[in-house]
């Protein structure tokens, strides 16, 4: 049976981990790294990029929790947090020419051939999307943000951001043909 | 609705983002529609596929480095809140300059071909802001070109009418709480040509992007006109659509724009 970590726990070791504990900080990143490496996995498209952001998550986490307030989830704040670092190392990327904007990824990125077939063209279409169609399908349709959210995270109106998830549904419809 | 809604809209229904009468014209379709119902399903099992493929576990040996990081008093700033991007740069002080040069506006609104006047209008026009950030082509955005007109209501009442606007303009309205109305110019709407008088701000010969309007919430009345046609009214805190092909969006109205002066 699985159980689901106590949330008033992780308010604790917050506290515990923004004071300087490294025990904290091993049990909160016990408890969600998994969760913060999925988000970054999903909006970078490559497990090289997700594992840097896993890392500069909890390596920051302390520091950034001065910031935090406790209200709401503790796992969905460090989600955002991991979503934010993620779309900046995206954008650094792009800036130094290391990613084109709207050009696919590299198929291999996500390619991984001890998965079921299904599992398999799912990633392969998800690579496909340009980096701005897959950041809204993933933030909006598999993490659960608002347009709204969304807008505020990768600094665009709502309006792009519905435009662009209706792009990455076009991408996604002809990639996987129903 | 006689067209297959498409996929965004049937994902914005699903979700239960889609209200009004978008709603309940997407639930009759979806009734009498077996590929639709099929592609929703297929959405679905999209997003439970999505979420599931794309979720390995966290490399075995990251904690190793994360503890080496952070013994040696590694700083690293988290982005915490906010965009992502640099900030663009704030419109507060330029709000308050247009709404000044707004009101010199009026008064210069006398003197039709006023020198006063042709310089205000250039001026109102160069309050444009874009960021660092190129969105995909043809779409409307906070990163396109921007210009913000702030309207004082006369009386409590206030008017936006746009004339002769092209069929691809975005016509967005919402409440909000704001003191002054609120009209956001994006993409190619920046060049369309801006009048006003006492309570009324006219848009002419917009040929594209984005018109957002922001209606103050404490505005006892106001009206959106399209070439004379009365698209939306809001009376103290009712507002009442008149356009027949409006949806929403989160907190917007859209107002989808239809020629000849029909709602």
């Amino acid at each position: 049976m699985k159980t689901h970590p106590d949330p008033t726990d992780d308010g604790r070791l917050a506290a515990a981990a923004r004071a300087g504990s490294l025990d904290a900080l091993a049990e909160l990143y016990r408890r969600h790294a998994d969760a913060v490496h999925a988000v970054a996995y999903r909006l970078t498209g490559s497990a090289a990029d997700a594992s840097d952001v896993l890392q500069d998550v909890f390596v920051g986490l302390p520091r950034a929790l001065e910031r935090y307030r406790e209200q709401g989830s503790f796992a969905a704040w460090l989600k955002q947090v991991a979503a934010r670092v993620s779309l900046m190392r995206l954008r650094a990327e792009r800036r130094r020419g290391e990613r084109p904007l709207d050009e696919t990824q590299e198929a291999g990125n996500m390619a991984a051939p001890d998965l079921p077939v299904e599992w398999q063209e799912m990633r392969r279409a998800l690579a496909a999307l340009p980096d701005a169609y897959r950041a809204v399908f993933v933030l909006k349709e598999i993490e659960g943000y608002t347009h709204a959210e969304i807008a505020g995270m990768l600094g665009i109106s709502s309006g792009a951001a519905a435009t662009r998830l209706s792009r990455a549904w076009t991408v996604l419809r002809r990639e996987l043909k129903p | 609705m006689n067209r297959h809604p498409d996929i965004a809209r049937l994902r914005r229904f699903v979700a239960g983002e889609l209200v009004g009468a978008g709603r309940a014209r997407t639930a009759r379709h979806l009734e009498h529609c077996d590929a639709c119902r099929r592609t929703s399903r297929w959405t679905d099992d999209v997003v439970h596929t999505a979420a599931l493929a794309t979720a390995p576990p966290a490399p075995a040996d990251a904690w190793s480095a994360i503890e080496r990081r952070v013994r040696r008093d590694e700083a690293l700033i988290l982005p915490v809140a906010g965009p992502t991007h640099a900030a663009a740069p704030s419109l507060r002080g330029a709000r308050l300059a247009v709404l000044a040069l707004l009101l010199a506006s009026g008064l210069a609104a006398a003197v039709p071909g006023s020198p006063l006047r042709a310089w205000i209008e250039r001026a109102v026009r160069a309050v444009v802001t874009a960021t660092d950030v190129r969105p995909p082509a043809g779409e409307p955005a906070a990163t396109t070109p921007e210009v913000t007109y702030v309207l004082p209501a006369a009386a409590g009442t206030a008017v936006v009418a746009l004339e002769r606007p092209a069929d691809g303009v975005e016509l967005r309205v919402r409440v909000g709480a704001v003191d002054e109305l609120e009209v956001h110019m994006r993409g190619a709407a920046v060049d369309a040509q801006v009048r006003t008088a006492a309570g009324r701000l006219t848009i002419s010969g917009a040929m594209g992007g984005q018109v957002q309007v922001v209606l103050p919430a404490g505005l006892a009345a106001a009206r959106i006109e399209v070439d004379g046609a009365v698209y939306l009214t809001k009376q103290g805190a009712a507002v009442t659509v008149l356009a027949a092909e409006a949806d929403s969006l989160g907190p917007e109205i859209i107002l989808p724009i239809r020629p000849g002066g029909t709602p």
